[in-house]
């Protein structure tokens, strides 16, 4: 196996502002966040996923682009001095018809690297009958620390039924797990 | 089912290399996925633009392949199709952001089966400021015979040193 559930969030009753993994266990080498969320604010093309690692906030640390399809035509943007490694337009939001949230997929490789600026590979994507989009998305943190911290978050908050999973991903055979 | 992802061989580059290749793939699992980290020693293709390619087997620069892409710049898109090599996505190049390297998942089913190999990429490369590629890739090779052998190279001259490219084999059963 190479594969494996660090820990997981489903958000109960009254929502949440974020799930936070912190102490995240340097002995893998690739990390996957899988988030199906939906948030309390009201912006009908979507709300963005935000990715803040290490506790940084700092706006200059981090940078976006995107390649996104809405039904109707193909978009790229970019986005410096991001603030988070955000995916924009990603979850479902309050005025989305109840039931129906937003999914993504985000593959961070060589998360514990000391020399390496932070990539993420994200695709996501959600349709609310009549509106959505699907999205591939690269995202950047500009530090060459190990990653120990993850906070996920939305505009606004998350809601119940919200789940967020965090997995490591080895390089080498690991039996027993 | 069971479900097993297993990592088979990592590729680190030490030094730069014109090539990586992943020898003697054993025939035991059902599909085999691929994470690349890479950079690019050069520009050639311009910011955001490079990419990597590959082949199969011993059958460099195959007739037999041809592949389809979409691909966001960070200011515009577009889908482009061609053939005459593999194309296993996009690539950070020299040009980009120091110490930055691009994010890969090559995913290819039924490696050993007698049919004909379909592939699924989907890449990207970053940079602090606009240009930057997302791409998503389709790729065909018409060849039926099973897969032992995969290299890579890029349409960039070498790949940087901190390069990495590990291959998981995928149980079904």
């Amino acid at each position: 196996m190479s594969m494996f559930h660090i820990a997981g969030s489903t958000i109960g009753s009254g929502g949440a502002s974020g799930v936070t993994f912190a102490n995240i266990p340097q002995q893998y080498t690739h990390l996957q966040i899988k988030i199906m969320g939906r948030g309390t604010a009201s912006f009908s093309p979507g709300l963005s996923a935000y990715f803040q690692l290490n506790g940084d906030g700092t706006a200059a640390n981090y940078a976006v682009h995107g390649l996104f399809g809405d039904g109707s035509g193909a978009y790229s943007s970019a986005a410096t001095s991001a603030g988070t490694m955000s995916i924009q337009q990603a979850l479902a939001d309050s005025s989305t018809a109840a039931n129906i949230f937003g999914v993504a997929i985000f593959d961070l490789l060589d998360y514990t690297s000391t020399t390496k600026n932070k990539v993420a590979k994200i695709i996501g994507g959600w349709d609310r009958n009549g509106g959505g989009r699907a999205i591939l998305q690269s995202a950047v943190y500009f530090s060459t620390a190990a990653i120990t911290q993850i906070i996920v978050g939305t505009d606004g908050n998350l809601v119940e039924g919200t789940r967020v999973d965090l997995y490591g991903i080895t390089t080498s055979q690991v039996t027993g797990a | 089912m069971a479900y097993a992802m297993v990592p088979i061989f990592t590729q680190t580059v030490t030094s730069s290399v014109t090539s990586v290749v992943f020898n003697n793939i054993p025939s035991i699992y059902t599909d085999l996925k691929i994470l690349i980290s890479a950079r690019a020693t050069s520009n050639s293709a311009g910011t955001g633009l490079n990419m990597m390619g590959f082949y199969f087997n011993t059958d460099a620069y195959p007739t037999s392949s041809s592949f389809r892409t979409l691909f966001g710049t960070g200011s515009s898109v577009s889908s482009t199709n061609n053939s005459g090599y593999g194309d296993a996505g996009t690539i950070s190049d020299s040009s980009q952001t120091a110490n930055t390297f691009s994010n890969t998942e090559i995913y290819i089913p039924n490696y050993t089966a007698s049919v004909f190999k379909q592939l699924i990429i989907d890449s990207v490369n970053e940079n602090n400021a606009t240009a930057a590629g997302q791409k998503l890739s389709a790729n065909l090779y018409r060849n039926a015979a099973s897969i032992n052998r995969i290299a890579f190279d890029t349409s960039s001259s070498q790949f940087a040193a901190g390069s990495t490219f590990t291959l998981y084999g995928i149980k079904n059963a």
